[in-house]
């Protein structure tokens, strides 16, 4: 099992800083100095709101993923820590996103970087604990205000389960 | 990286008064990263995404509108274009105009909006000084008119101070919170967190909202009134204590007055639960036991916002709100007692230094002869005795006044945009247009400025030092991050200028000077030296010493002594008074108006940070129940046009089972979905704070879907070139 987030419902309110933080780490600090409109507003965390409940909802990155399966093109995939979607090769059609038991894959309509010489092309995108960004663990968890956010690590919690790691900030 | 440096600041958003590590790269003049700092009392290193990404708008990307840069005028007279011209002529053109009003007219023409947000408590000292010793009246205020004028007017009344009694760290270790009219995870999301954090050790909470908020979610009783009844339940639950005899008998014949006739008054049979059901639409029982849930503890926090002032009754029910705490002996000891917790970052503050037509700073009354020949001397200068106006009586003195001598006839504006914020846009804009004389004192171009006269412009937060004042009476120094661009000078520097050319010079080297000038007046504030500020994380007022063992006061009337002049609590007793306007056939739906976590104010500082305008833009939205919707033909995310007797807008259609049939919610953030174009000016009698939780509307399908969507970008654009922007863009997430 990998390492993934896990949101407290009885803490989170709903304010989307943690979108808000995943989006400024995987555009990197660049941002602030890019034109407006020049970048894609990517969150791969959202906020779920019904009646009863809001949370923030990531990717579960699980042992034996059903959007892995549901890809007609093979563009998922398990790396080493994590489930892997190849954003260039996704083609958009949403079968991951459909096959999701959580609801975690948004397919977001980007128009800038690889659009493969379209105008705009859709894309899947879900949480990929910042593996790739410049701080290198989830920016979500150290931003939310109040502490909804933890990163469970099921090596840690053992075989009884249920124990949470808090990340440092 | 030896070109960047780490200053410590506080927000510029909400009044939790975080504190915030902003990382500068002074090479390239520009922040790079804001962090939550640890050493923040009420934010414990955390911050929400304002904070955290909303200092973008220091980068002036032009998505909204752009940076005021030039002082500029409309030489051609009225309705010809603003042009640039040097501060000189800006500055002697406005003073010439100004005296030539005064001359006219009487001092009592001019009028003084200051600003409760980037400036801070310098300039707005500076600003009721300028006012009252240069212009020589006491026609100054500012926007805790239209929020909490209702809170300070209340509680002065009640208890002898118009703040929180509590602190936010405190509410964590609250036994119950009665939360009314409050949605702290939107507006003071770091307040929430103490909320949720308090939760979580155990505190009950009760949620009093029409909207099933975060708030009401969290909740463990969750009272969904209608709309408009809040006195209703606050009287009825006053009615379950005192008949049930949860009362606090030692303490109300100790520390109070009044509470006899009160509770003879609030004994009645129509203020039983069961008699208020109909029109509150609650359930008894659930009274019930809200009111005993409350008297249960003598850790019982109140909070509330702006859905106890924003209504025509908002005084009295604030006065309401405080008769619970003291009939349950909740005040004057750890944890305990209420919090109106204030909106912008130091609205508080503004209201500590006498921004208002009643007071100067430290909370003196102009009407107070000792005080006022205090204030004589050291200022030089006569002082006028007679309580000023209100801002939102300007309409009323502009469009219905007859005597041009009892007219407005010249507004100062600084760092506010009634051209959004005010309700009734229309009638707004036909008073802006009707006065002789609009000046705007503001960092971005906004909607108030196309009616200004004379626009100069100010430097923003990040390019000044100032002291705010966090909605718990914390008065933290706010630092200078990167150097201004432009001609931009401090607020308190122009209105330095402007009196020195009016002939009452004016001059400060820095903000410590205005600061020490200001506690030298104020006994509540004395020991509040900046040295403190810097040793102790900030300090409370009231602070009376200088001593640095003064360390200032944590929570309001130790002891129970109250600030009230016998040192008692007041017990007032007042019935329901309906809402203004309700809903009727042509107008079947009630509107609120409400926040967006990610937006601030009018939107002219969040509308231009990158990361937030892409959570949310125009033409934002309505949210209504599905059975509305359905009946209305209308699908979420739909344009709709929304329409009330003030006037009309589009917006988008927010489908949500949190929001009871009939009723609507709209966040008046929007320029285009502009909810003030709606609301109505209606004003509680006491305090003059509208009633922007209430009025009635229609909403309207559009068919052309298509048609619609291009019209509101269209307007955007429209909107962009109007602030003066020339580039592309806009609306690109939309
Ligand atoms: S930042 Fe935290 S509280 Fe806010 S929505 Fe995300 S998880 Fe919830
Ligand atoms: S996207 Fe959904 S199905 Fe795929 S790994 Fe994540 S949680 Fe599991
Ligand atoms: S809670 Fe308020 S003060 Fe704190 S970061 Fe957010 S807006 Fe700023």
């Amino acid at each position: 099992m990998f390492n993934h987030i896990k949101t407290d419902p009885e803490l989170c309110i709903g304010c989307k800083t943690c979108m808000a933080a995943c989006v400024a780490s995987h555009t990197g600090k660049a941002l602030f100095a890019m034109k407006p409109n020049s970048f894609d507003f990517t969150p791969r965390v959202h906020v779920v709101y019904t009646s009863k409940i809001t949370k923030a909802v990531q990717c579960q990155q699980c042992p034996k993923p059903r959007c892995l399966d549901a890809c007609p093109f093979n563009c998922i995939s398990l790396g080493e820590d994590s489930v892997v979607i190849d954003e260039d090769a996704c083609r958009g059609c949403g079968k991951c996103s459909k096959a999701c038991p959580f609801d975690a894959i948004t397919m977001t309509r980007i128009y800038h970087g690889n659009t493969k010489g379209r105008p705009f092309r859709i894309v899947a995108y879900k949480c990929d604990l910042c593996e790739n960004t410049e701080m290198g663990k989830p920016a979500c968890i150290p931003a939310c205000p109040t502490e909804a956010l933890s990163l469970f690590v099921p090596k840690a919690a053992g075989s009884a389960g249920a124990k949470k790691t808090p990340m440092k900030i | 990286m030896n070109n960047h440096k780490n200053i410590d600041t506080v927000c510029p958003y909400c009044g939790s008064g975080c504190v915030i590590t902003c990382t500068v790269d002074t090479e390239t003049n520009r922040i790079i990263e804001a962090k939550g700092s640890p050493e923040g009392v009420n934010n414990e290193g955390r911050l929400c995404l304002k904070g955290l990404y909303g200092w973008d708008y220091l980068n002036d990307p032009q998505i909204l509108t752009k940076r005021i840069r030039h002082p500029m005028i409309r030489k051609g007279g009225k309705r010809s274009p603003l042009v640039e011209v040097s501060w000189q002529e800006a500055i002697e053109y406005t003073a010439a105009r100004l005296k030539a009003i005064i001359k006219e007219y009487g001092p009592d023409a001019v009028m003084g909006a200051g600003s409760a947000r980037g400036p801070g408590n310098e300039t707005a000292y500076i600003t009721q000084k300028f006012m009252r010793a240069v212009i020589g009246t006491n026609n100054v205020d500012h926007c805790a008119r239209i929020c909490h004028g209702a809170s300070v007017a209340g509680l002065s009344q009640s208890v002898g101070e118009g703040a929180m009694s509590v602190s936010i760290p405190e509410i964590e270790d609250a036994e119950v919170i009665f939360n009314i009219g409050y949605n702290a995870p939107v507006s003071h999301p770091i307040v929430a967190r103490r909320i949720v954090k308090a939760k979580k050790k155990g505190c009950k909470i009760i949620c009093v909202d029409p909207r099933l908020t975060e708030m009401g979610r969290l909740a463990d009783i969750y009272l969904p009134l209608k709309g408009g009844t809040n006195m209703l339940l606050l009287n009825a639950m006053a009615h379950v204590m005192v008949t049930e005899n949860l009362v606090d008998r030692d303490f109300i014949e100790k520390h109070t007055t009044g509470f006899d006739a009160y509770a003879e008054e609030i004994a009645q049979d129509k203020y039983a639960p069961e008699a208020v059901a109909a029109a509150t639409r609650l359930d008894p029982d659930a009274i019930r036991k809200a009111a005993r849930l409350f008297a249960s503890s003598k850790h019982t926090v109140t909070l509330w916002g702006m859905g106890i002032t924003q209504f025509s009754q908002g005084v009295e029910c604030v006065i309401a709100c405080s008769n619970l705490s003291l009939m349950t002996g909740n005040y004057g000891h750890y944890a305990t007692g209420v919090g109106p917790v204030r909106g912008q970052n130091n609205v508080q503050g503004t209201c500590d230094m006498g921004l208002l037509p009643n007071q100067y700073p430290g909370y003196q009354p102009v009407t107070d002869e000792a005080v006022r020949q205090k204030f004589e001397k050291a200022w030089g200068c006569v002082l006028p005795d007679k309580v000023g106006l209100p801002l939102t009586r300007v309409p009323a003195k502009v469009l219905r006044e007859k005597d041009p001598k009892k007219q407005i006839h010249a507004y100062y504006i600084i760092g506010e945009d009634p051209a959004q914020s005010d309700p009734d846009l229309p009638e707004i804009r036909r008073t802006l247009n009707a006065i002789d004389f609009v000046a705007v004192q503001d960092i971005f171009f906004n909607k108030t400025c196309e009616h200004a006269d004379v626009v100069f412009p100010a430097t923003a937060w990040g390019e000044h030092d100032a002291v705010y004042s966090s909605c718990d009476r914390r008065f933290q120094r706010v630092r200078k991050l990167i150097e201004p661009q432009g001609d931009c000078k401090p607020d308190w520097e122009i209105l330095c200028l402007l009196a020195s050319a009016m002939g009452y010079p004016m001059h400060y080297h820095n903000t410590e000077e205005i600061w020490d000038e200001m506690r030298s007046l104020c006994p509540k504030f004395t020991g509040a030296t900046y040295e403190k500020l810097d040793a102790n994380h900030g300090i409370q007022w009231p602070c009376f010493s200088e001593d640095p063992n003064d360390k200032g006061t944590q929570y309001l009337h130790k002891g129970a002594h109250f600030a009230t002049a016998d040192g008692k609590g007041r017990f007032y007793y007042f019935p329901w008074t309906p809402v203004k306007e309700v809903e009727s056939p042509d107008y079947p739906l009630s509107l609120s108006t409400v926040r967006e976590v990610g937006h601030y104010s009018v939107r002219t500082m969040t509308g231009n940070c990158r990361l937030l305008v892409d959570l949310a833009d125009e033409p934002g939205y309505i949210q209504m129940n599905p059975d509305d919707c359905q009946s209305l033909d209308i699908a979420d995310g739909d344009l709709v046009r929304v329409i009330s007797r003030r006037g009309q807008t589009i917006t988008r259609c927010q489908v949500s089972d949190r929001v009871s049939q009939g009723a609507t919610y709209m966040t008046y953030q929007w320029w285009i979905g502009a909810c003030n174009e709606l609301t109505i000016s209606a004003l509680d009698p006491k305090s003059s704070t509208p009633e922007y939780k209430y009025c009635a509307c229609r909403v309207e399908k559009i068919d052309d879907q298509k048609q619609a969507e291009t019209d509101v970008k269209a307007q955007y654009a429209a909107i962009r070139s109007r602030m003066g922007i020339q580039s592309e863009g806009g609306l690109g997430h939309v």
